[in-house]
């Protein structure tokens, strides 16, 4: 049941290594290089197949960069590169990485495509992994509804053609994959294909190559898509941008500062934490002008009348606060001279990651008061509720210069802890992932067990960690950069070998066979669920712009999209909806694909 | 064949002739679910080895950790227990390789555009000590192979790369024994010079580590006076700069230039507001100061102090907190076409009313003056008016998403110029065969030159500070993990064995006394810094024990030490392997 992974290489590699005449003109070009060099392109060792897969890389990101009117393949060209250099090796006779020359070259082809993609779906959960489960609460379970019926329509395409249209399965989920751009479920399917049906292996690179042919248009569909539904509404860009900043913003307000002198006669010689509303307000007072001093808003720090307060916090609640103490005042307490002094300090010690702010116990511990959390661009009240400290985050703290110094050694406060990435958790949720991937969970009437395959095991263990976001003295928290390296890295070398893979026979197909046929199902099944649901969206759900845009690239698990989609709003505003739908849309796309290959294997068995 | 380290695995696993079998007890269900050979087996394989070996590396003994090579260890183990034919040989081989190759890219990286300057200061002297262990230790070697006959040059090649932990020495050596020897080699290689290199390899590291703790007694070191004695060396050199409000008293002030009067002494101070009666104004370098007028500057303490002498008196106000429209603002520098300029030629103070007085590149501060080239993540300390700041910051393009972009395709041309230039014989005079810098020592030189040249047309071989540790933490990880899965068959087996021992005692005098003999004599004579001098030993040795330096120390300089020997005595070391091999055999 369970084949040895390689042999479908080697099946498909007899079938492959037919055609090996070298034109005269590369021979004798090949013997006017020095020997060494000549050796290192065409036999196989490590630093020939380090080389190829760096060529591969290097061109493949140079084609992605081309724009054409603004579009570009961005890294998809990898995938064509690879094709390209197959197709020309094979052509020459040169046996590049090919199976027949070495099958050792194949298990390693084999190793770093996979291990490229648990690398990119790793970095992936562990970016989107801390907003996931929360916006699956708020309105994300509408988006997600919508980018679960796109992914189920397109599937239904899927078996229609393969039904219908004379396709092999193969093919059919190949165009699965490649008109949606989703790499994992190509893998996903192509595990389920060896196991399905015996015969069923050596159509792997079959779908390879329909997943190549039907790349292009998945990029170019969802970018059409996207500026067909802004021409039929004739959409405003403006006017989108101002309703979803508006309604961001009511959702978390940005926080402002205010002096405000006490003339409420009823709090004189309260404490400040007994005055009214401070925490339905979510304000925290840092500075107190007392007469021409200026003392550390601490709790028991009573009020006096004429003093004045410098409070921070969200527009609405400074309002109000201000109301129940008194009027604006003209000094600013921050420029009359004290001893107080405002400082950013970085959490990196792992062992206040999840606490409030309340439990840090700052005041108590090293006499300074937090005024504000800030994460990425965003500050946030400490006094709001559910805000949870995470690894990275920066305290903006008001004390005086010793205490202060003191608060952050205590917190940390350390950039080179924060950008020295951490290995082991790495390497944990991999194994993890591989093992939570490997299990396979048997559906009735399957001939084989559903499985999350090496893509969506890592993927679901990331964002889970990433959630969870500590465990032990372990912390799954990657700095963006490096995060954006390995994840770039991954996707790369993943592309490069499915083009390397493939390429000896896509030009074949292309023109002998039935690839143009292939070509013209593809744009069906991206452009038609896409287009469904976007019209949809707008019509009867009245959804932003943005936020449609940002939910057909989720539903795509597409990057570039999402990159075309912030040119074409000029805002990050669809990134935010692209995030929400991403995870989710992975996982169905991961094992539908898989579905439709178990379901209709022995069908096909019959059929072809 | 081209690849040297490739070649030799299959030699390394040949030490013993116990057949390497699936063991019998494992349970079929794990097998079923990971088929052996299969890639989802490797990965889980490699994940447990990494998470394991990093956990026994974090074990604090004494304030000692084993650190990053414990994966070695654990790879030691857990290859002995799944064999190479569960595992599939050609990929833990690949994953080895390529680990190294993205860790030397990555410190080569890093270390790119600080290593000519480290080289021109402390370089020559750094460099001739580490010279002096890698040939202190060759001697050795060499010593040993000719009066021991049962290990001769063969046994002595592998014992060099191994006491000193360096692989890719192993890995010349070897390919030197394949062009001396030709198809006896392997056969060569697996009897005396692999065993010799895995049985020496962990004492290489604990030697590193050894030598640093006795002269840290033998000395009485206390590790902050050194890393404050180094922070003075370097602020000697570099000050931060200092600010002034100056008020100009002198009378000959009148009717000069702010230009003239930055030129008046010399360079070394920024002039970046000026107090004209009530009003502050941006010091444009063309503005007429006159008597009277309170000019703001920014520079080193004793140029401040030479500048106060001419112009005036120094007063408390301060012109910065003054009501005004001037405001200052630090500015990333990301756009690709200032990159190499300097800032005369972005001529910001007569086009935009902006003064730029200081200059951040890392952790060093410095005045900005005006023939600084700018480099890609620089930061600027930008004065003016705000729209002015607006137009400056995007010129120099200001965007942090720029900066932490990971721009992967200059890291793969690197990587394909560096495997390139890695397989490129050298010949040399006088040698039988060419030399090659490997798999290795090629990329690093690709990278130290690419980080050098900072960008070639739109390729900035700019990598992001925690991208790069990634890379390289990932590198050495994953190379660690294959020298371990790959030797652990044959390990303990030759472990085990009276030649085991008496390989391991040899092994430890090649590894222990070059580094406390320079040691000693650095300290003694040279009074080198301490600190410098872990990182000197680690360098010369190649070896990832330099991490265990930071366990006692916050200090840079090990570092910067370790880097300033790394690439010499990489090269170095590749070089001397062949060298024993080619000269000596036969004698």
């Amino acid at each position: 049941m369970f084949l040895d992974m390689s042999l479908s290489y080697v099946l498909a590699s007899e079938a492959a290594t037919q055609v090996t005449t070298r034109p005269a003109v590369l021979t004798e070009f090949l013997a006017t290089l020095p020997k060494w060099f000549g050796d290192l392109l065409t036999l196989a060792s490590v630093a020939h197949i380090m080389l190829v897969l760096c060529v591969v890389s290097a061109l493949g990101m140079a084609l992605g960069m081309i724009k054409f009117r603004g579009i570009s393949l961005g890294i998809g060209g990898v995938l064509f590169a690879g094709i390209a250099l197959a197709h020309y090796a094979r052509q020459w006779g040169i046996p590049l990485l090919d199976p027949g020359a070495d099958p050792k070259n194949w298990h390693v082809l084999h190793f770093v495509q996979e291990f490229g993609l648990i690398l990119f779906v790793y970095t992936i959960g562990i970016q989107v992994g801390p907003g996931f489960f929360s916006s699956l609460r708020k309105d994300g379970l509408k988006l997600n509804l919508m980018a679960a019926s796109i992914v189920v329509l397109g599937a239904i395409i899927a078996v229609c053609i393969f039904k219908f249209a004379n396709v092999p399965l193969a093919a059919a989920v190949g165009l699965f994959s490649g008109s949606t751009t989703n790499t994992p479920s190509l893998q996903a399917a192509a595990e389920a294909l060896k196991l399905a049906e015996v015969g069923m292996a050596d159509k792997v690179p079959m779908q390879q190559n329909a997943y190549a042919m039907a790349y292009p248009f998945g990029i170019l569909g969802i970018i059409f898509t996207m500026l067909l539904i802004r021409g039929v509404f004739k959409i405003s860009l403006e006017k989108e941008q101002s309703e979803i900043t508006k309604a961001q913003a009511s959702r978390r307000e940005p926080l402002v500062m205010a002096d405000i002198e006490v003339k409420n006669s009823a709090i004189v010689g309260l404490p400040l934490a007994k005055l009214p509303e401070l925490q339905a307000c979510h304000v925290t007072i840092s500075r107190v002008l007392k007469g021409d001093k200026v003392v550390l808003g601490a709790p028991k720090v009573t009020v006096g009348a004429g003093d004045v307060l410098h409070v921070v916090g969200p527009q609405t609640g400074v309002d109000r606060f201000r109301d129940k103490i008194g009027v604006a005042s003209k000094i600013d307490v921050r420029t009359v001279h004290s001893p107080l002094t405002y400082q950013k300090i970085l959490v990196t010690k792992g062992e206040f990651v999840g606490q409030t702010v309340e439990e840090l116990e700052l005041l108590e511990r090293h006499n300074v008061t937090c005024t504000r959390v800030i994460r990425g661009d965003i500050s946030m009240s400490p006094m709001s509720s559910g805000v949870h400290i995470a690894y990275g985050d920066a305290l903006g703290v008001v004390g005086e210069e010793d205490d202060v110094k003191e608060a952050a050694a205590a917190l940390g406060n350390s950039v080179k802890a924060l950008n020295h990435p951490q290995i082991v958790p790495i390497f944990v949720a991999i194994a993890l992932g591989v093992i939570l991937g490997s299990w396979a969970i048997p559906l009735p009437n399957l001939p084989a067990p559903v499985k999350l395959g090496l893509a969506g095991g890592p993927l679901v263990v990331a964002l889970i960690l990433s959630r969870i976001s500590k465990v032990g003295p372990l912390i799954y928290y990657l700095p963006q950069s490096a995060n954006l390296a390995l994840r770039e890295i991954g996707i790369v070398l993943f592309l490069a070998c499915v083009g390397l893979n493939c390429g000896g026979d896509f030009v074949k197909t292309l023109t002998e066979g039935d690839g143009l046929k292939w070509m013209g199902y593809a744009t069906l099944i991206t452009f038609l669920p896409i287009a469904i649901v976007g019209f949809f969206a707008r019509i009867v759900m009245k959804t932003n712009f943005m936020t449609i845009c940002g939910l057909l690239s989720g539903s795509m698990t597409d990057p570039p999209a999402l990159a075309f989609a912030g040119q074409v709003t000029g805002s990050d505003a669809p990134s935010v909806a692209y995030s929400t739908v991403y995870p989710l849309t992975m996982i169905l796309r991961i094992f539908l694909a898989q579905t439709i290959v178990l379901v209709f294997a022995r069908a096909a068995g019959t059929v072809n | 064949m081209v690849d040297g380290i490739l070649d030799l695995a299959p030699a390394l696993l040949a030490v013993t002739a116990e057949p390497a079998s699936m063991p019998a007890s494992a349970p079929s269900v794990f097998f079923s679910l990971f088929p052996p050979a299969s890639v989802a087996l490797t990965v889980l394989a490699v994940s447990i080895v990494a998470v394991s070996g990093l956990a026994i590396g974090s074990i604090r003994l004494r304030g000692f950790a084993l650190g990053i090579p414990g994966v070695m260890f654990t790879g030691l183990i857990v290859g002995r227990l799944m064999g190479m034919s569960t595992l599939s040989r050609p990929v833990v081989e690949f994953i080895r390789d390529f680990g190294l190759i993205l860790f030397v890219y990555a410190v080569g990286v890093q270390v790119g555009p600080g290593f000519v300057a480290s080289l021109r200061k402390q370089g020559l002297r750094l460099n001739a000590l580490a010279a002096t262990i890698v040939l202190l230790g060759a001697i050795l070697s060499v010593g040993m192979g000719l009066i021991i006959p049962s290990l001769g040059i063969s046994g002595a090649a592998g014992l060099f790369a191994g006491a000193t932990t360096n692989a890719p020495a192993f890995g010349s050596a070897g390919e030197a024994l394949k062009t001396v020897h030709g198809t006896d080699a392997i056969a060569i290689i697996a009897t005396s010079t692999a065993p010799a290199f895995a049985i020496t390899y962990p004492f290489g590291l604990f030697g590193v580590i050894l030598a640093m703790v006795l002269l840290r007694a033998i000395f009485r070191v206390n590790p902050q006076r050194e890393a404050d004695e180094i922070e003075r060396q370097q602020r000697g050199d570099r000050v931060t700069p200092a600010t002034m409000n100056i008020d100009l008293v002198n009378p000959n002030m009148e009717g000069l230039t702010v230009k003239g009067l930055e030129e008046l002494h010399g360079t070394g101070v920024v002039i970046s507001r000026v107090l004209h009666g009530v009003v502050v104004s941006v010091a444009r370098p063309d503005l007429m100061l006159h008597t009277r007028d309170v000019i703001f500057a920014v520079g080193e303490p004793k140029a401040l102090e030479a500048l106060r002498l001419i112009a005036g008196q120094q007063i408390s106000a301060d012109l910065r907190i003054l009501g005004s429209h001037i405001t200052s603002r630090q500015i990333l520098v990301t756009h690709p076409q200032v990159l190499g300029k300097t800032l005369n030629e972005l001529s910001f103070a007569d086009r935009l009313g902006v003064t730029i007085t200081r200059f951040i590149r890392g952790e060093l501060q410095f005045t900005a003056v005006s023939d600084i080239r700018l480099q890609f993540g620089d930061r600027v300390l930008a004065v003016g008016e705000d729209e002015a700041l607006d137009e400056a910051a995007k010129t120099l393009g200001n965007s942090m998403r720029e900066l932490n972009l990971p721009r992967l395709l200059p890291i793969f041309v690197g990587l394909a110029l560096g495997v390139t230039l890695g397989m490129l014989p050298l010949r040399v005079p006088g040698l039988p065969v060419p030399l090659k810098l490997g798999l290795a020592a090629g990329p690093m030189v690709v990278a130290i030159l690419l980080a050098r040249l900072g960008r070639v047309r739109s390729l900035i071989w700019y990598m992001p500070f925690s991208a790069a540790a990634l890379l390289r933490e990932l590198g050495i990880v994953l190379f660690l993990i294959g020298v371990g899965l790959l030797a652990g068959e044959g390990f303990f087996a030759t472990l085990w064995s009276t030649t085991g021992l008496y390989l391991l005692g040899l092994g430890a005098i090649v590894t222990f006394v070059p580094l406390i003999a320079v040691g000693l004599f650095a300290r003694i004579f040279l009074k080198s810094n301490f600190l410098q001098l872990c990182g000197l030993l680690a360098g010369s040795l190649t070896s990832p024990s330099l991490a265990f330096v930071h366990t006692i120390t916050d200090s840079e300089a090990p570092a910067v030490a370790f880097a300033t020997v790394y690439p010499l005595t990489m090269i170095l070391r590749v070089l001397v392997a062949q060298l024993i091999v080619l000269l000596f055999t036969g004698s």
